[in-house]
């Protein structure tokens, strides 16, 4: 829960990018497109594991 | 006070990095923004942690009617995480989803606020009856 998730992402976001161009101008284009979209669902998870924290964290904190 | 550079780091860090992804892909770019949003917010409620503290300390020594003192921190937290949520819905674009979250927001807190209106209107109720 620091500053690293932020920079996680961004590498993740970064390495999609580039493997999706790189697949895409090698005329690959549908595993560019799977590769964006894996890339997509891993953000997802580690997204969805800090929103169920924070979620938890103000339940918890303003007695829901 | 002494998280406040971790804040300011953070969002100066997530700003950039969503930005910079903006170009190659959009959608990890917005995941970077609300990552970013997330870990501010915990961290902020670190310190809200005790400002409640603070407020039921009081409340329980004033002998004040401690049930509205909860009702207005349920509104409080769900005002924060509905403010957070259209707020990323407005930075994505779209404003339409936005606006639905905040009527969603507007008529949790007036629901959860019911029973202090009906407290409210039986103590005027029962002043003006005698």
């Amino acid at each position: 829960m620091n500053v690293d998730l932020i920079f996680k992402i961004a590498a993740i976001g970064i390495i999609v990018s580039v493997l999706s161009l790189v697949l895409s101008r090698s005329g690959r284009e549908e595993q560019a497109m799977m590769t964006t979209l894996a890339g997509l669902i891993v953000v997802l998870l580690i997204l969805v594991k800090q929103i169920a924290e924070l979620f938890t964290t103000i339940e918890s904190l303003f007695g829901f | 006070m002494n998280d406040i550079p971790f804040v300011l780091g953070a969002a100066i860090c997530g700003a950039v990095c969503a930005v910079s992804l903006k170009k190659y892909s959009p959608e990890i770019s917005m995941l970077v923004a609300i990552g970013a949003g997330i870990i501010i917010l915990v961290k902020a409620a670190d310190g809200i942690g005790s400002v409640i503290e603070t407020v039921n300390d009081f409340t329980s020594s004033a002998k004040i009617n401690t049930e509205y003192v909860s009702i207005l921190l349920k509104a409080v937290g769900i005002g924060i995480l509905c403010q957070l949520v259209s707020d990323i819905c407005r930075d994505s674009g779209q404003s339409s989803i936005a606006s639905r979250v905040e009527l969603a927001c507007t008529a949790a807190i007036i629901i959860n606020a019911m029973p202090m209106f009906i407290g409210i209107l039986n103590a005027a109720l029962g002043l003006i009856s005698k």
